[in-house]
């Protein structure tokens, strides 16, 4: 799931400063299981907007990211200056897009796909690569969990089982090796990964699919 | 100074009606009751416009120990410190706070609400 | 052939050194570094960005130090270039003559004094190993075209012998040589037993054979140094002797010294080390000293210079 956390409080309101009305928009999806921008903390944010003076009140959809769901909030954004969304970066642009004339401000900051390894800790899993190679490593991503991203890894910075950027990370590598020799596959770590085709991620051209045997 | 009070029904909103016969000023201050079942039922959004109306809130309760639904009060206490760093993050000038107390021990009670 | 690939290929055991570049421009640093190990090593790498502080560029300062009359090994790491920019320091860097090549992961971003800015990390070092080679021996970009013109490299890999999955190192290593590695320097040793150990498991699978290996030394300036590598170095290990020598010793920076003379003559005797990597960090001076009482002075043609 994706996973953020919300705005420092100062921040949402520095960014809500010009307005009164304010609507806060929380989200059901994932936002909702990391605890971050659901219904309870869009009650939550639109009442500490009161004792702050705003005129705030809080609303949620299931989906901030699919139009069907926002669509019936229409009726109700007229009645707000600006709208506090705390849904991930995907729902603020798709609100953005279909209420275009209501300033959309972000109440979280989105960082990362990923998992909940204990209540309140989630940690990444996916940087959405486009070309799955998981299987290769004993289903351990060197490309979202590795620091530097190594295919041939580990790196010279690895000790004690621990990345050298923060002593809290999980050398990725080591997680590769202990994993692919509990599972008898070592050889395979031995064969040379070549270079990454960074076409189909982020950084290649176009971030779209298309599904024409679902298309209307 | 203004105060909120929500009580347990078994041991805290008992205290503050004691501790009313005893020192009926407070009274004075106390614009908000609520009776509540547990404190364990309170959440963050009510303790937050609760707030709207009072200066300082208090939520009265059974001593972690003895809560009868075994959680409530250290629910309560976990979730009026998580609104208590959002007052002080969005830099509110309003207080909550647990007090544990019953008709017998109202030393806490009396400490947070007589002047 | 470049002189460090002939003198290796010859059996001589060789001294490199590593001169850091100036977090500026003042390029005579580099020629007074130069100055003070002219005669006493074969070849001397130039670092690249290392742990992501700015300075000079490895490119630029190898030109330099040839000019010094030295020769120079360009270090070359992929956190900030993608393979478009370093095959295309590579070919820059063989068109002006520079014929030794370290191809390293690098140090990330986040140790450095540029902790916000991205990585880049499109291959790894051994990818990289591998791309360089193919340009070398089949003339081909990485992507297959043909590159206009020969190339003449000699390539070489770090490795960390000490750095975990311990029992990993030596298949990470046999990757490399695969890749293209014709040398390798290690990171400093000071752990000769583990060092032993882990040249005995090269030995085992005849790597010693395919790949020249040079042992890297760090002379240490004083407990202070110590103490500052072994917390703050990825991948040191500093084993409790040593501590206790720096720590006890009157005159420390004699005492560094004492020990980097004493591990290399224990290295010499181990089979399949075919030189020393001496990386004296801001402390470029003392090489000369370190070889010539390691009895490795003077190195074979060029004629016993003295060091200034």
């Amino acid at each position: 799931m994706i996973v953020g956390e919300r705005k420092p409080l100062r921040e949402i309101l520095e960014s809500l400063s010009p307005y009164r009305e304010v609507l806060v928009l929380g989200c059901g999806a994932c936002v909702t299981v990391c605890l971050a921008g659901g219904e309870k903390e869009a009650r939550e944010v639109a009442a500490l907007l009161r004792l702050k003076g705003f005129a705030a009140e809080a609303a949620s959809v299931e989906r901030q990211c699919e139009r069907e769901f926002l669509v019936p909030l229409r009726e109700k954004i007229p009645a707000f200056q600006a709208v506090l969304s705390l849904a991930c970066g995907v729902g603020v642009q798709t609100l953005s897009e279909v209420f275009p004339g209501i300033p959309v401000l972000p109440g979280l900051n989105t960082s990362f796909m990923g998992a909940p390894l204990a209540q309140g800790v989630w940690e990444e899993r996916c940087i959405g690569c486009g070309e799955c190679i998981v299987h290769r490593f004993g289903g351990i991503c060197p490309v979202a969990r590795c620091a530097k991203n190594l295919l041939n890894g580990p790196c010279g910075g690895s000790k004690n089982g621990r990345c050298e950027v923060r002593p809290d990370r999980d050398c990725a590598w080591q997680l590769i090796y202990d994993r692919m020799k509990a599972l008898g596959r070592l050889e395979e770590l031995f064969v040379i990964q070549p270079p990454k085709n960074w076409g189909p991620s982020r950084f290649g051209a176009q971030r779209k699919i298309v599904r024409e045997d679902v298309r209307r | 100074m203004s105060l909120g009070i929500i009580g347990c029904e078994r041991s805290g909103f008992p205290a503050l009606c004691a501790l009313g016969k005893e020192e009926p000023e407070i009274w004075d201050r106390i614009v908000e009751v609520f009776p509540v079942p547990c404190l364990g039922g309170v959440d963050e959004e009510t303790i937050l416009r609760i707030l709207l109306r009072c200066d300082t809130l208090l939520l009265v309760g059974c001593p972690p120990a003895s809560c009868r639904n075994a959680w409530g009060s250290t629910l309560a206490e976990k979730r009026v410190a998580r609104v208590s760093q959002l007052l002080e993050e969005a830099e509110i000038p309003k207080r909550v706070f647990c007090v544990f107390a019953n008709p017998n021990r109202l030393g806490e009670l009396k400490a947070r609400v007589v002047v | 052939m470049s002189v460090l690939q002939e003198l290796l290929e010859q059996g001589v055991f060789v001294v490199t050194a590593e001169v850091g570049p100036p977090k500026g421009v003042d390029r005579e640093s580099i020629v007074k570094k130069c100055a003070q190990i002219r005669g006493f090593v074969d070849a001397v790498n130039i670092t690249d960005n290392q742990t992501a502080i700015v300075r000079l560029s490895s490119f630029a300062s190898c030109l330099i130090v040839r000019e010094a009359g030295l020769e120079p090994v360009m270090q070359l790491t992929c956190r900030d270039r993608n393979r478009i920019a370093l095959q295309s320091d590579f070919l820059g860097a063989c068109a002006l003559g520079i014929e030794n090549f370290l191809c390293l992961t690098g140090d990330h971003q986040s140790l450095g004094n540029h902790p916000e800015a991205r990585s880049v990390f499109d291959i790894d070092s051994v990818q990289l190993l591998g791309i360089f080679r193919k340009i070398r021996d089949e003339g081909v970009f990485a992507n297959g075209e043909k590159v206009k013109g020969e190339v003449r490299a000699f390539l070489g890999a770090g490795e960390n012998p000490f750095a975990d999955p311990l029992e990993f190192r030596v298949f990470r290593l046999a990757k490399k040589v695969e890749a293209g590695a014709q040398f390798i320097q290690t990171q400093a040793v000071f752990d000769l037993e583990l060092f032993s150990r882990w040249m005995e498991e090269i030995r085992r699978l005849k790597l010693h054979e395919k790949v020249h290996i040079l042992a890297g030394i760090i002379p240490l300036k004083s407990l202070q140094a110590l103490r500052y590598m072994k917390n703050e170095v990825p991948g040191m290990v500093i084993p409790a002797w040593v501590e206790e020598r720096m720590q006890n010793a009157r005159d420390p920076k004699e005492e560094g010294v004492r020990i980097a003379v004493e591990t290399i003559a224990a290295l010499r005797a181990i089979e399949g080390v075919r030189g020393v990597h001496i990386m004296a960090v801001a402390w470029e001076s003392i090489v000369p000293e370190i070889v010539r009482a390691s009895g490795l002075f003077p190195r074979p043609g060029q004629g016993g210079g003295e060091g200034v």
